[in-house]
């Protein structure tokens, strides 16, 4: 009793784990088998009982005929006619034996079967009724007369339930069997219905599995529930491919990101590196200037009188000089840039001026080298709206690598055309070239092919970060090209330009007519550094200009009333009246309201020019001067 | 059995009539005075037979004026027989009449009786039985050889020493009696038609 439950649930649990055609094909076949036995089972009860109560209904009347019939010959004692109605039953076959007992219990008459043999008869006879003895049916049935007892009538007779039942056993068995065969092939038709669906859902499921592919649907093919099944199994893929390409798209952001961080971080370890090596080489490039103006003051001092010694010492003085000059501009720039603070003064410019001061500039480098250089100019004037100083600095840059970064006696092409509204200068050399791997880089700051401080060429690798920024700040761009090393290198600037009108060129061509060349200008020079005031004043007045020098600022402007200087050179920070002061004070004064006023600072910074520009400067120069930009100021001005 | 009813009157020869007279008249010398247990019992059974006739035999319509007129047996020439059928039915009913045994000693009236046995000892007078019981319906039983000749229409016999009848459907047509066929069946002889 414990077990059956546990055998059912195993049976069960076995079940389970079979596919659904399995399964519909047991549920099948278990109904069938089920209806099968119960139809079967109703049907042989039925029959048994149906047959029982036929035959012993039979039987009963046979038996009452025989009594009937043998009434009288029991009444009137003639076992002869009793006889002969008992061998009448030789008809029926179903009766192997019978016989008649007297009213007393004797036997009377009775009757066997021709074929059958060793028949024996009840002593006495029964009461009314049967009784099942084996495959024998035995029967007693009184005979009476007006309720008065004549004889019996015994009866024995074949009763085939048995043999019945198992006839009836073996053709039920064989019709199941049938039937369940029937029902295997039906199922298996039919079930392609109901499973054939599911089977497709579950391949896709299976796929999906396999394949990581959420873009798979699987066919609807019934309204049913399996129809239904599909539909939310689609709609759940759909769902899921939505979040599984949502996760892998922040995924891929994510990694994207991390990797801009790596990037970002790696580019500040660069830049912080960049930057060691730009100290390095900043003291580097400061100091070498120094041992040889040691030498050459000394060589001053102690020279006497000899020309040549002394002009080769001035000239090399001259040199560190201008290249201390030019590195402490440079870092100034740099400030500038990285602070944000590069301001450009922009005005009308015409490109060959801004290559001819560049070229000036870099002038004494290319020859030093023995480079030759090609200009090629459009034609006619090209006017910009830039930063003059700043634009000529752009190309005195790129000229100055050129010359640079190139053995002796290679060639340099400055080569300008105007495209539409664009200026497009090319300045290349068919120096050393730049790599693969720098040509990305080779505008960042403190960027430098070779790193080597025995580097044959000096520099601090800011001049092509400034040109890259200030191209930019003009609206324009610049891009290098280079066939790798040892095959030279390209520059190319684009800039905003237009091409100047005809009268345009008349009028700036008389303006040119009275050039600066030559004109004698009076001159106030006011500083506290009397050697610089003093060294300046002799350069002026050797150029043949009248200069008057002051000290400081009450007395500078002491002179400015009696002198009427036409331009006046001013230091900002003079003792007594500063530099701010004495140019509000020179804008006042009726003699020096027209004056050209220019602030000479140890200071660059862009509020420092604002507040130079606000008190009545026109320029502003940063310490040290250079000849060249006092010249510019006294050759631009009327 | 299918020759139950045979219109045809039988005419009974004289000299059959004078044969059984005679045999009849030596009967007792031959059997009178061994009264064994064999004379009983076929006593007995005759008793018992002549009341089991009147289950197997239908009288016509006026033999019973009254739903309850009893069936009356009249026994002429065995007085024992009598009394042992006066035994046998008492009791009993016959088609739910009483039963009535009358002994007959001479010609009497055969008034209101339906069943005449004639014993040995007065089968001489069996015609005159059967002049008087013409055209009433009396079933006459008799134990005598060839009384069938003489207007019996049962005779018992004794057939290996059991007590057996012979019927004579001419003789009870006459009177109008019938006899169920379930009787002629038991019967050892029927005869059906006046052999010519």
């Amino acid at each position: 009793m414990t077990s059956s439950p546990q055998v059912l649930r195993i049976g069960v649990l076995r079940a389970a784990k079979y596919s659904v055609r399995r399964k519909l094909m047991l549920v099948v076949l278990a109904t069938t088998l089920v209806a099968l036995l119960l139809a079967s089972g109703a049907m042989v009860i039925y029959d048994l009982r149906t047959y029982h109560g036929a035959r012993v209904n039979d039987l009963f009347s046979q038996a009452d005929l025989i009594g009937r019939a043998s009434a009288p010959a029991l009444a009137f004692d003639d076992p002869k006619v009793a006889r002969e109605n008992l061998s009448l039953l030789k008809v029926t076959p179903g009766i192997s034996a019978a016989a008649i007992y007297t009213a007393k219990g004797a036997l009377f008459a009775t009757y066997i079967r021709p074929d059958i043999a060793g028949v024996a008869f009840p002593g006495l006879p029964q009461t009314d009724g049967y009784q099942v003895d084996g495959n024998q049916l035995l029967m007693f049935q009184q005979i009476k007369d007006k309720n008065e007892l004549l004889g019996t009538v015994f009866l024995r007779a074949r009763y085939e339930l048995v043999d019945r039942l198992q006839n009836y056993l073996t053709i039920l068995g064989a019709v199941i069997a049938l039937s369940l065969l029937g029902a295997l092939l039906m199922t298996a038709w039919l079930q392609a219905v109901i499973s054939g669906p599911i089977l497709e859902v579950t391949q896709v499921a299976r796929q999906v599995m396999t394949q990581r592919d959420f873009s798979l649907r699987a066919r609807k093919t019934t309204q049913d529930e399996i129809g239904y099944l599909v539909d939310a199994f689609n709609d759940m893929l759909a769902e899921i491919g939505r979040r599984a390409q949502a996760l892998e798209e922040s995924n891929r952001a994510l990694h994207q990101e991390m990797a801009e961080r790596r990037d970002a971080e790696k580019a500040l370890l660069a830049a912080d590196q960049r930057k060691d090596e730009f100290l390095a080489t900043l003291a580097h490039e400061l100091r070498n200037p120094l041992a040889p103006l040691r030498n050459a003051l000394e060589i001053l001092r102690t020279a006497g009188g000899d020309a040549d010694t002394l002009r080769s010492a001035r000239e090399m003085m001259e040199r560190q000089l201008r290249q201390l000059v030019r590195l402490v501009n440079d870092l100034l720039d740099v400030s500038r840039i990285t602070t944000g603070k590069m301001a450009l003064k922009k005005e009308r410019v015409e490109l060959r001026d801004v290559v001819n001061s560049a070229l000036e500039a870099a002038g004494p480098l290319i020859e030093a080298r023995q480079h030759r250089l090609t200009l090629l100019l459009p034609p006619r004037p090209v006017i910009l709206f830039a930063d003059f100083t700043r634009l000529a600095q752009v190309f005195l840059n790129l000229l100055n690598n050129a010359a640079k970064f190139m053995a002796i006696g290679g060639n340099i092409t400055f080569a300008a055309e105007l495209n539409d509204a664009e200026l497009v200068a090319t300045v290349a050399d068919t120096g050393i070239g730049i790599s693969a791997e720098m040509l990305p880089v080779i505008f960042d700051m403190f960027a430098q092919a070779d790193r080597s401080l025995e580097r044959s060429q000096a520099g601090l690798g800011v001049g092509l970060t400034l040109v890259k920024h200030l191209v930019e700040l003009h609206g324009g761009s610049i891009v290098a090209h280079s066939k790798g090393l040892g095959h030279g290198s390209q520059f190319i600037v684009r800039l905003p330009a237009f091409a100047q009108p005809e009268e345009d060129t008349a009028v700036r061509g008389e303006d040119g007519v009275g050039g600066p060349a030559g004109a004698k200008c009076r001159i106030l020079l006011a500083d506290d550094n009397a050697d610089f005031a003093d060294s300046l004043a002799l350069l002026l007045r050797a150029m043949g200009h009248e200069v008057r020098v002051a000290y400081d600022g009450s007395a500078a402007a002491e002179i400015a009333r009696g002198f009427k200087p036409q331009f006046a050179f001013l230091d900002i920070g003079l003792p007594k009246l500063n530099g701010y002061e004495l140019a509000r004070r020179l804008r006042e004064l009726p003699a020096t309201r027209h004056s050209v006023l220019t602030a000479i600072t140890g200071w660059g910074q862009e509020e420092d020019r604002r507040r130079a520009c606000e008190a009545g400067f026109a320029h502003h120069l940063v310490k040290p001067v250079d000849l060249p930009a006092l010249q510019k100021i006294l050759g631009s001005a009327k | 059995m299918a020759g139950l009813k045979n219109p045809g009157r039988v005419r009974v020869p004289c000299a059959f009539v004078l044969v059984g007279m005679l045999l009849l008249a030596g009967w007792p010398l031959l059997a009178a005075p061994v009264e064994d247990e064999a004379t009983v019992l076929e006593r007995n059974v005759k008793a018992a037979f002549i009341f089991k006739f009147t289950g197997y035999v239908e009288w016509p319509e006026g033999a019973f004026p009254q739903s309850d007129t009893p069936v009356t047996i009249a026994v002429s020439g065995d007085d024992q027989l009598a009394g042992e059928l006066a035994q046998t039915v008492a009791g009993r009913t016959a088609d739910d009449r009483p039963l009535l045994v009358r002994k007959l000693k001479d010609v009497d009236s055969l008034a209101n009786v339906h069943i005449l046995f004639v014993g040995r000892a007065e089968i001489a007078r069996l015609p005159q039985w059967a002049r008087v019981a013409r055209a009433k319906p009396v079933l006459i039983v008799t134990e005598t050889a060839g009384a069938l000749n003489h207007g019996a229409m049962i005779n018992f016999l004794v057939i290996r020493e059991r007590v057996r009848f012979e019927i004579s459907l001419e003789a009870a047509e006459k009177q109008g009696l019938k006899f169920s066929s379930r009787l002629l069946a038991v019967a050892q002889n029927v005869r059906k038609a006046t052999p010519q």
